[in-house]
């Protein structure tokens, strides 16, 4: 299907916005937020897989109501739940760095990486 | 009780004893030396069993875990290794906190170990680095900027592992690591590896290992170095046996490693920069040999534990000042076995972890390696001889005599399991021939040889102050720029991604 295609291609070129990010911002904070974008596409690619088999929630109507072709068209589950522990184990990650970052602004508080290494 | 019920135990006790250690710290020692017991245990068990158990939740999109002969090589080694450590430190006080992040971090390794689908094995490898990160900064507050690059790089390595891992997802319904290993080569599969040679340490994607490792306080650099960084060729070795076409890439990369890491150890300045280099080529070679890679991996960690750990309180860390007499002689007798055990001296172990054959063929590989092997010799060398300046005024002070005269059991139990092949002399035999010993002594002479001449090198006294600035390549930049290099140059080699 072209749509999910163009989708596909939008979603990898944020991710390598976030990767250029990552390798040219000078500032740190910048570089955690690109690495964020990073991880924003990673996100949706998952979401975008999920989506190829349907857009209706995974749920199963109850009750006696007939399953039709409509409601049988799911989002794909797996995708989805994968991608919700590498959202905690991000926003976690991102946290930890937060921390060291504002620790490291007592060193450098222009947060410059060649101030940082010897 | 189903069979399953004891690996089950034994992969989730460490998590169970993380929580417990943090209610009643007074348990954590003893906790500790448990989880790393059954660990061992459970290696064990696998090695020695005839069929690995396979374990597949939630059918095929779920949970896998094969505890087969592979896993169980490296559950034994994190199990010692945990084990070696701990008793090393069990004089001195430590905090619960380490201790608590130490079973973390066994959990995580002995996760990583049995785990065969993608998305567990991301889950692993991202606990392992959180638990890693925290302890690199456990002890002192200097390792901030070490530690902020080891997360924010493995981080950003994962992504693109995450990536991958959807792309094959698209393709194979599946996040099994042999339903995708089983497709034909793809970008997917370059975004996993990329990924999979940060967390390994190799080549271009492991130039932050030598600073993280060197920088780390002695008993987690043993930790690091001896079964850590264990967790990211773990897969890639699974990989290399189930697909050809990745083991060729996988095998050229782990070369190129091999090679990088030797001449490193050659030019570096540091004793712990020295021995995490070691660690990059012997990974590279690790990778190389898949199907020995269990027994490589036990026989470089043992070995490099051990000399970590005998970092601790060092007179000095600075190889142009290095004189082993100054050193206690548990330190002393570490510097000498453990990396004749690496270079592969009969009857240690590391012996029989060189009899793997190569996943690349060529008639210039058999040359490479004997290279290599020389070059990691004459690396070797410049522990057992004396730097070329002067003692390093006021660096000499030896800690109290009572200190001096002690020795490390972790030490002593890790140079004790050198000596493993032992208990079965048949593994032995095909290694005491003649040519073998013939062949061994060259190597060594020639290294020696090689380790004379660029001593005279390095004699210069203007030459080497033990500060040297790391290799350029080493900047937080160029390690993203690796990953991106890595990555452009693994979508060349695809079938059909250079331009013709």
């Amino acid at each position: 299907m072209a749509a999910i295609r163009l989708l596909e291609l939008l979603i990898l070129l944020t991710a390598l916005i976030g990767f250029c990010g990552l390798l040219l911002r000078k500032n740190l904070i910048q570089k955690v937020l690109a690495m964020d974008v990073l991880g924003s596409a990673v996100v949706a690619l998952f979401v975008l897989l999920a989506a190829r088999t349907g857009l209706r929630s995974p749920i199963l109507p109850t009750g006696d109501q007939p399953l039709t072709q409509a409601l049988l068209q799911n989002a794909d589950p797996i995708p989805q739940a994968v991608i919700l522990t590498a959202i905690v184990i991000g926003l976690s990650i991102q946290a930890l760095l937060l921390v060291v970052i504002s620790r490291l602004s007592a060193v450098d508080p222009c947060l410059e990486p060649e101030s940082f290494e010897e | 009780m189903s069979p399953l019920a004891l690996p089950i135990t034994a992969l989730l006790g460490p998590y169970l004893a993380a929580f417990l250690n943090a209610l009643l710290p007074i348990l954590g020692r003893p906790l500790l030396l448990a989880c790393s017991l059954s660990s061992a245990g459970l290696g064990l068990k696998a090695i020695l069993s005839s069929s690995p158990q396979l374990l597949a939740w939630l059918g095929p999109l779920g949970v896998q875990l094969a505890i087969d002969p592979l896993a169980g090589w490296f559950l034994l080694l994190d199990g010692l290794v945990f084990g070696a450590v701990l008793l090393d430190g069990w004089s001195r006080p430590q905090r619960a906190s380490q201790l608590t992040l130490m079973l973390v971090l066994l959990g995580g390794l002995d996760g990583a170990a049995v785990v065969t689908d993608l998305i567990s094995l991301y889950v692993t490898l991202e606990v392992i680095s959180i638990a890693a990160f925290l302890l690199i900064l456990s002890e002192t507050d200097t390792n901030l900027w070490i530690g902020l690059r080891y997360l924010l790089i493995g981080n950003t390595a994962m992504s693109l592992y995450l990536v991958g891992a959807a792309l094959l997802y698209a393709q194979t319904e599946s996040f099994g690591l042999s339903e995708a290993a089983a497709l034909p080569l793809c970008a997917g599969h370059v975004f996993l590896l990329i990924g999979l040679f940060t967390k390994g340490g190799l080549f271009l994607n492991g130039f932050w290992l030598p600073a993280t490792h060197a920088a780390a306080p002695a008993p987690i650099s043993a930790l690091l170095s001896g079964s850590v960084v264990t967790a990211g060729v773990i897969p890639l070795v699974r990989f290399s046996l189930l697909n050809e076409a990745l083991a060729l890439r996988i095998g050229a990369v782990g070369l190129a490693s091999a090679l990088l890491g030797v001449i490193a150890g050659l030019i570096c300045t540091d004793v712990k920069r020295l021995l995490a280099w070691s660690t990059l080529s012997q990974m590279g070679l690790l990778v190389l040999m898949p199907a020995s890679a269990g027994l490589f991996g036990l026989a470089h960690g043992l070995a490099k534990a051990a000399l970590f750990l005998s970092c601790r309180q060092l007179p000095t860390r600075a190889l142009a000042h290095w004189n082993l007499s100054h050193c206690r002689p548990d330190q002393r007798l570490a510097f000498w076995l453990a990396p004749l055990s690496l270079a592969g001296l009969p009857p240690m172990i590391g012996a029989l972890a060189k009899t793997g054959t190569p996943s690349l063929a060529g008639p210039w590989l058999a040359p490479l390696l004997s290279l290599i092997a020389i070059l990691a010799i004459a690396v070797y060398a410049r522990l057992w001889s004396r730097g070329g300046a002067a003692d390093a005024p006021g660096e000499l002070a030896l800690a109290s005599a009572a200190d001096a005269r002690r020795w490390s059991a972790g030490v002593v139990l890790l140079l004790a399991l050198l000596w493993l092949p032992l208990l079965r002399p048949a593994s032995l035999t095909s290694l005491l021939l003649p040519t073998k010993w013939l062949w061994l002594g060259a190597n060594l002479a020639a290294g020696l040889l090689l380790h004379q001449l660029l001593q005279r090198q390095r004699q210069d006294p203007t030459d080497a102050p033990s500060t040297a600035p790391p290799f350029v390549l080493e900047r937080l930049e160029h390690l993203i720029g690796g990953l991106g290099l890595m990555g452009s140059g693994l979508l060349l080699s695809l079938p059909g991604g250079w331009p013709r």
